[in-house]
């Protein structure tokens, strides 16, 4: 951080223009920051640009393997329907959600504004399996209950069928849901309330005032959502893994881990396949980008916002928690009983339930140390993330002065793993780090490596809304008194950010725990973490064991919840 | 999957495998790459002393050693002969780690019976369905891995034991098995599978004698099979179209739902998600079974069976232990865990409560290599569960 700067009143720093000496200067200035982008342009660019090199090998010999492998049309057109669909319900459903909790009276609105979040706080390889359990179509446990309806009584199967293409979209859809509702709500609070109670004092239903009030306004949000479920949608992977086998569906994803299944593995027709994977996120995230300009406009959240509270309507807290009810607590009661059951069957009864699956889950020793695996990795993944993390928000700060070319690089560098499915990214790992420089396979350090680079973009954007909640104030009045950056870093702005860091810290742990799509590729026999023994154990194993699994992986992701809550208060799951 | 593992009290020490090197020029071993190579030839002959069943040492060497976490060459010390010498070369190695596509209950008797019969070699049996590709990457980058395989593929171990990669069986038990279920020297055939037709006892009054009836109309909708995961269940598939051109085509026909293997088809028709269970062994139905689950199986006619080989791998971090694993597996003791339970069937005779399977064709799944089996995807994938 230099010293010389011009002052132009918009309290920016510039380099003084049109001197040779002063590119250079700025040039100088950046060196430090080298040491961060360096390591950082590695870590982001090293798999994907390994797996695209190896894509366009031989004048694209892979793209042709790609392209003639069997029912490939119908993979494509799976993962479009997919992508759109999930995306269009939980936009639709988050919206909705998000509505009502602008509906809700005062007193329940703490806590039931939280509900819908719920959902996320449920890996997804658990929330799935207790999904087969609930729609299995012939003795799933909801579709017994509906064929005592008399509109279904009739079938002896049904009427949900979860193995099939529109219900993987539903569910992945459902989970979606949730994150939405998460970035509607950080929109919502932005909101003057002023504004709503206008429209309602002149005569416009609730229902108006939400559709030509709040939902213009909630346009960069909604853009930004929007982003954010289709790609996710588009990389949905566990949802078509699980479920997708015994109907034989198959997505672009779910079709780069067969691969993986295949010795030598033909890592040009991986990488052909998820390029248009990989173009279509880039494109996503930069019309995102285009729509809503620099999102950090939006994090800072400084008005009394929300809805005035007068407006409330009881059926909206009962839609929100139905939808937690649906999307949490169904799956988790399934799997507990489940769990507890000699062997999976459709039968509710209480008679020759024990616990000798849990025990012996429990005590298995492939469990115990993917358990140990699952945590250690997130732990010092987490010890590297946190850091490097505060020191790109840092960068990326205009005020603290980083050259401009460090802040472009760094925030295109930062935003890729975002633009990239975990699965893509995953198998780019195992290509990249499965040969040298770096032969990381069948060690834990290539899970490490892996964590890191997926989770990059959202420590630095836990700690970029940390340090604007600061403000520049504190950082400028302790340059101005005289001290150098690195004791300005470390007297003044590292203690206040000591709390949005140890959130970050435990919503990342949450977030890593869950992983599965970059951890399934990767992984080595020896080396598993829970969600990956989940899937083995699904597709091979015993069904109340796999329920086990799932209960565990479900608690020890809620004790991190609860410490992320504890720590950074009852808004932190907004940050995110 | 999920297995016991038994544990030992002494810190393992990895040291150079005696014998490994004696059974580099039984096998005709040659460097097969990465720092794990067995040292190259030497001449050896079986240990004449070699007597019935080794007796397991009571008190372990208390030799604590540094844990692990890259493999010692193992071509470092001069390699010896005796069993013995092998013997203790296992204890210090104190582990045996082994990948298994058998079904849990057999890979849990196998560990049961293991760590009874050797408590201080501690034995973990990793379950999963066509680990070759892991076994290869293992071998390609020198992770510590498995050091034995058991799978019912055949073409896999045929093209290691053709590279000379696999340690052959030299224990005490290894005279009295019989060749013919020893296959190029090295893949000892411990298992014998029949295939059956398992059924949901509620919903089925009047189970399917042939796997001609499940072509049946009432059929339809209620299948569960398995999507072409191994060379196994291409082989078999492909003995049904041989056996009756059309069957394939009229299988789809009937809209079976896909699983990974028999386990998960049983499983299912235990739950009474599907009435029958086209793709199933004894051994994945018959513990569900003893738990009281509504599912039993038929013997169809006509059947062929399949065998469930184990080898020990030359590039195996461990491979004195894996010598000795495979040397029990090999003793009337280690066939009666496997076979002892009226589920499969032994290679030895008189091992008591196998199943009785005479005059068994058992499955060729020799031809079924990686290209063989991508021809066969191709064809039939769609129609098969993708």
């Amino acid at each position: 951080m230099r010293q010389v700067a011009v002052h132009d009143g918009s309290g920016i720093s510039r380099p003084p223009r049109s001197s040779a000496r002063a590119l250079a200067a700025e040039a100088r200035a950046g060196l430090p920051w080298v040491v961060l982008v360096v390591p950082v342009a590695f870590i982001v660019l090293l798999p994907i640009a390994r797996l695209e090199l190896k894509a366009f090998e031989d004048g694209g010999a892979a793209f042709t393997r790609a392209a003639s492998l069997p029912g490939i049309g119908r993979v494509v057109l799976t993962t479009v329907w997919l992508a759109l669909g999930s995306a269009s319900i939980a936009l639709v459903l988050g919206t909705g959600l998000a509505w009502c909790s602008t509906l809700l009276p005062r007193r329940l609105r703490a806590l039931t504004s939280s509900l819908p979040v719920l959902p996320i706080v449920i890996p997804a390889v658990a929330a799935i399996t207790g999904w087969a359990f609930l729609l299995s179509p012939t003795v799933g446990y909801l579709n017994q209950l509906l064929r005592r309806l008399p509109v279904f009584d009739h079938l002896d199967r049904g009427p949900i069928d979860v193995f099939s293409v529109p219900w993987i979209i539903i569910l992945t859809g459902i989970s979606l849901t949730a994150l939405v509702y998460l970035f509607l709500q950080s929109g919502l609070r932005a909101i003057p309330a002023d504004l709503q109670s206008a429209a309602a004092v002149s005569g416009a239903g609730s229902g108006r005032v939400f559709l030509t009030v709040t939902l213009p306004l909630l346009r960069p949000s909604l853009a930004y959502a929007a982003g954010v479920a289709l790609v996710l949608g588009l990389g949905q992977f566990t949802a078509p893994l699980l479920l997708g086998r015994n109907q034989g569906v198959e997505v672009l994803s779910t079709r780069i881990y067969r691969l993986v299944g295949q010795y030598p593995i033909d890592y040009g027709v991986g990488a052909a396949l998820g390029s248009p994977i990989l173009l279509a996120g880039l494109a996503i995230v930069v019309a995102q980008r285009l729509a809503i300009g620099d999102q950090r406009r939006f994090v800072v959240a400084t008005s009394k916002a929300g809805a005035a509270g007068d407006d409330a309507r009881w059926w909206a807290a009962a839609a929100i928690w139905s939808y937690a009810l649906v999307a949490a607590v169904l799956p988790i009661l399934a799997l507990v009983y489940v769990s507890v059951s000699p062997f999976w069957n459709g039968q509710l009864t209480l008679q020759g339930l024990t616990l000798d699956h849990i025990r012996t889950t429990l005590s298995a020793d492939q469990v115990r140390s993917a358990l140990a695996n699952s945590i250690w990795a997130s732990l010092l993944a987490i010890a590297i993330l946190i850091p490097v993390g505060f020191l790109c928000a840092l960068a990326m700060l205009k005020w603290t002065g980083a050259p401009r070319w460090v802040q472009v690089i760094l925030d295109l560098l930062v935003s890729l793993p975002l633009a990239v499915p975990a699965a893509m990214m995953g198998f780019g790992m195992l290509f990249a780090y499965t040969r040298p420089p770096l032969e990381l396979y069948g060690t834990n350090y290539i899970l490490i490596v892996a964590y890191v680079t997926l989770m990059l973009p959202y420590s630095t954007r836990l700690q970029t809304a940390g340090l604007m909640a600061i403000g520049r104030e504190s950082y400028e009045a302790s340059a101005a008194s005289g001290a150098g950056p690195i004791r300005t870093v470390t007297r003044v702005l590292l203690p206040q950010t000591r709390r949005s860091a140890a959130t970050a810290a435990a919503l990342t742990f949450v977030l890593l725990f869950h992983e599965f799509s970059a951890s399934l590729m990767v992984r080595s026999v020896r080396t598993q973490v829970m969600g990956t023994v989940v899937l083995d154990t699904w597709t091979s194993g015993i069904y109340p064991q796999v329920a086990a699994l799932s209960l565990l992986m479900a608690a020890v992701t809620f004790l991190g919840v609860v410490t992320a809550l504890w720590v950074g208060g009852s808004d932190a799951l907004r940050r995110l | 999957m999920l297995r016991t593992r038994r544990q030992h009290l002494v810190q393992p020490r990895r040291t150079a495998p005696l014998l490994a090197g004696a059974l580099a020029l039984a096998m005709g071993l040659s460097g097969c790459g990465g720092d794990d190579d067995p040292p190259s030839a030497v001449d050896q002959t079986p240990p004449s002393s070699a007597t019935g069943a080794v007796s397991p040492s009571s008190i372990p060497d208390p030799t604590p050693g540094p844990s692990e976490s890259t493999a010692e060459d193992p071509s470092s010390s001069a390699p010896d002969t005796g069993w013995n010498e092998i013997l203790e070369a296992a204890r210090q190695e104190g582990q045996v780690v082994v990948y298994s596509g058998d079904n849990p209950a057999a890979n849990d008797r196998l560990a049961a019976g293991f760590a009874e019969a050797y408590p201080d070699i501690s034995i973990e049996i990793i379950r999963g369905v066509q680990y070759e590709p892991m076994l290869d990457q293992e071998r390609e980058s020198g992770a510590d891995g498995a050091d034995l395989y058991i799978v019912t593929t055949q073409a896999w171990f045929a093209e290691r034991a053709a590279e000379g990669a696999l340690l052959a069986p030299v224990g005490p038990h290894a005279a009295d098995w019989p060749s013919e279920y020893l296959v190029d020297g090295a893949v000892v055939q411990g298992s014998i599978n029949p295939f059956v037709i398992a059924y949901n006892t509620d919903q089925v009054p009047n189970p399917p004698v042939g796997f001609a009836d499940l072509l049946d109309p009432q059929y339809s909708g209620q299948l569960a099979s398995s999507s072409v995961v191994a060379s196994v269940v291409a082989g078999w598939y492909d003995w049904l179209e041989t056996s009756s051109p059309g069957y394939i085509k009229a299988l789809a026909a009937q809209q079976p739902s896909f699983y990974e293997g028999s386990v998960p088809v049983a499983q299912a028709v235990a739950a009474g998600e599907h009435a029958i269970g086209v793709f199933a062994f004894p051994g994945s139905v018959q513990p569900l079974v003893d738990e009281g689950a509504g599912i039993d199986y038929v013997v169809p006619d006509p059947t062929v069976g399949t065998v469930s080989n184990i080898a020990a791998l030359g590039w195996a971090h461990r491979p004195n232990a894996a010598l000795v694993f495979l040397d029990w597996v090999m003793s009337p003791e280690g066939q009666q865990a496997w076979n002892g339970v009226g589920v499969t069937a032994s290679p030895l005779e008189g091992i008591p409560g196998e199943l009785e399977v005479a005059n068994l064709e058992i499955l060729d799944l020799l031809p079924w290599t990686a290209e063989r089996m991508e021809d066969f995807t191709a064809e039939w994938g769609s129609s098969l569960g993708g």
